[in-house]
């Protein structure tokens, strides 16, 4: 029958054989929502979804002397609780992911040239998500991630599409204007430095001074 | 038998090949063009330090290993590449066979992401934590 797996907050157990399993699903150890999986499976399922499991646990727990009222001894309500965590949650859009990928990448990389690379596919992403989270026939959810990927595309397109432009003017002036601003601004800022290191001079000297 | 073993990798890993592809590129690209690349005009004219800032030059010490320089340059971005390509190589692993241990793939991750990336740009920008900062003298990007 091959080993059974089952993952339990965010951990994974096992290999168990059957006879393990179904004495832990008996004791609780297991709940109905827990992903459990064995070899010849093609997905993991919530242990309610797994017929020759569920099936079993409902024989097994009134023997162990479980209390009735405990919620894993109720096959009936297994799958209505199962069912109920799975329409809270939708599965996230790929293409909100997609779209917040991008636009991490493209506020990174705003700088560097590259931004618009990854600013209009996440912008497109981010649109095209939108558009599938809002129809109403295709449950799929994502809805801020999608929107954290516009806004993360839009800034970055921007950011890097400015600096774009300003380096092209730049390039294309031929008395070098753009040159002789940031000459300028990076001058001033160096007289200010120095200014800031005299003025701390002074200060040390005047302590100097006192001692 | 169909087994989860036979299930192929999932897509996200591709990220992780891509990136190494794109810093294998940098590192042959980018010295021919580091001279003739003018000085980031946002920073100068501005004063602005976009969430980027020090980008390149970080995968520039990067892709030639000098680690303290790539750090201090743009500290998110190394940390991601050197720490968060393997987990993320490691989480597809354990979609494709999901009996290894370790964290399942999770979208939290990217918001994780997102969010230390927005507060590691407020944060260097702020006197107190000037030391995350680029040098911005030197400030190509």
């Amino acid at each position: 029958m091959g080993e059974w797996y089952y993952g339990k907050g965010g951990q994974q157990e096992g290999p168990f054989d059957e006879v393990t399993l179904r004495q832990r699903i008996a004791a609780g150890q297991v709940s109905p929502t827990d992903l459990v999986w064995r070899e010849g499976m093609a997905e993991w399922l919530p242990l309610s979804q797994v017929a020759e499991l569920s099936s079993s646990s409902s024989v097994v727990a009134p023997s162990s002397g479980a209390a009735p009222a405990s919620p894993y001894a109720s096959p009936g309500a297994n799958p209505a609780l199962a069912a109920a965590s799975y329409a809270a949650a939708p599965a996230t859009s790929g293409l909100a992911i997609a779209s917040l990928v991008c636009g991490i990448l493209a506020l990174v990389s705003s700088c560097m040239y590259v931004g618009i690379l990854f600013g209009i596919p996440a912008v497109i992403c981010g649109h095209m998500a939108m558009k599938k989270i809002a129809d109403p026939q295709n449950p799929v959810g994502g809805k801020g991630m999608a929107l954290a990927g516009l806004i993360c595309g839009y800034i970055g397109s921007l950011l890097s599409l400015v600096i774009i432009g300003v380096v092209v003017f730049a390039l294309n002036a031929t008395d070098g204007g753009f040159q002789k601003i940031i000459e300028e601004v990076e001058r001033q800022q160096s007289e200010n430095e120095e200014r800031i290191e005299e003025s701390q001079r002074q200060v040390e000297d005047a302590g100097e001074d006192a001692h | 038998m169909l087994t989860k073993e036979k299930q192929g990798w999932p897509r996200f890993v591709l990220v992780v090949p891509l990136t190494l592809l794109l810093l294998v590129v940098f590192r042959f690209i980018y010295p021919s063009l580091a001279g003739s690349m003018p000085s980031c005009p946002l920073l100068s004219l501005t004063g602005f330090q976009c969430p980027g800032c020090g980008g390149t030059r970080a995968a520039d010490a990067l892709v030639h290993f000098r680690w303290i320089d790539a750090l201090g340059n743009h500290a998110w971005f190394v940390l991601v590449v050197l720490i968060g390509l393997p987990v993320i190589f490691w989480m597809a692993l354990k979609e494709k066979y999901p009996t290894i241990p370790g964290p399942r793939f999770h979208e939290n991750w990217l918001w994780f992401c997102l969010v230390s990336l927005l507060i590691f740009a407020v944060l260097r920008s702020m006197e107190p934590f000037q030391w995350l900062a680029p040098d911005p003298i030197k400030s190509e990007n």
